[in-house]
């Protein structure tokens, strides 16, 4: 070999190896550079996902919960609305039955329909025959009169019947109480206990009315 | 200046010593090159457990309970409403409820 052939051999191979290992370092930079841009992509990605699942079971949560408290609130409306109901029900038949009580004290046709229906049914009612009724203050020559005027009517109701007036009832102003000479079975017709039991039973028909007059 | 090399016992010959030389920085380069990128993923893992740790940090918002709320409101307004109906209903029957009252009395129900 020529020197000047050597010597150009040996500088092309000084270049050849410059450019190869230049070439080898930026081949080794880019793909870390590549593989760097990889893991925070896949990183982000991976973020992404870790904040979406979560999301999304915190969102499953909150609901379930809010389905809870509003199932327990709807629960809670449902028997205020029935407490509710309940009381203005209740509120209109005592004042019904205010007005119904005083319409018959004031008026002497109806005090003596109950009078005479109510001895009616409480003798009819009694298996004693032997019988004392106790008027209520106001009302003792009213069922004094009702016991004389029908007296057959009622021996007709019960066979063998023995029906006396007794002593005025201090606690009541209208209405009576019907006691067997045993003491064994009353039948009480006072009023404010009729009204009473009344505030009961009229409730159902209290509701009807409600039902019809909401409804639609 | 002459480039024969100088051959001299046991060492190699004065151009190849350029040669080895710059193999050896070329060596060095692409070691140096090697090391960069071993920095570069390590920068690179470091922002990546940033990232995730900074992702399961994150509480974000927190949804869901509006609805149920106006549900409710809406449910309270109807109720509201239906015992004012109810009030309304119980007021206009007043009379009606008034002749029940003394009818059961004077029927004895």
């Amino acid at each position: 070999m020529k020197v000047g052939g050597e010597r150009g051999f040996l500088e092309a191979l000084v270049g050849e190896l410059r450019a190869a290992a230049e070439e080898e370092a930026k081949r080794v930079i880019a793909e870390a550079e590549e593989e760097a841009k990889r893991i925070v992509e896949e990183a982000r990605a991976k973020a992404e996902a870790l904040k979406e699942e979560r999301r999304r079971r915190r969102e499953e949560e909150l609901r379930r919960r809010a389905a809870r408290e509003a199932a327990l609130k709807r629960l809670e409306l449902r028997r205020r609305f029935w407490n509710e109901l309940y009381s203005l029900a209740e509120r209109a038949l005592e004042a019904a039955l205010e007005e119904a009580c005083a319409l018959l004290k004031s008026n002497l046709e109806y005090r003596l329909m109950y009078l005479q229906r109510g001895l009616e049914r409480g003798v009819a009612s009694m298996a004693s025959p032997s019988l004392v009724v106790h008027p209520c203050s106001e009302d003792r020559w009213l069922v004094e009169r009702l016991v004389s005027e029908n007296w057959e009517r009622l021996r007709k109701l019960k066979p063998g019947l023995r029906l006396t007036v007794g002593s005025p009832l201090p606690g009541c102003r209208h209405g009576f109480l019907l006691v067997s000479e045993d003491g064994r079975e009353t039948f009480n017709a006072a009023l404010e206990a009729r009204r009473r039991e009344l505030e009961q039973r009229l409730l159902t028909e209290v509701f009807k009315l409600i039902w019809g007059g909401v409804s639609g | 200046m002459s480039v024969e090399p100088v051959m001299e016992e046991g060492a190699a010959p004065v151009e190849l010593d350029v040669v080895f030389e710059e193999l050896r920085k070329a060596e060095e380069r692409v070691a140096e090159a090697r090391k960069k990128a071993e920095e570069i993923l390590k920068r690179a893992r470091e922002e990546a457990e940033r990232i995730l740790r900074e992702g399961e940090e994150d509480a974000g918002e927190e949804p869901g309970s509006a609805d149920a709320g106006a549900e409710l409101a809406e449910l309270e307004r109807e109720v509201a409403a239906r015992l004012e109906r109810v009030k309304r209903a119980l007021e206009e029957r007043a009379d009606e409820l008034r002749e029940m009252a003394l009818i059961a009395l004077l029927e004895w129900w």
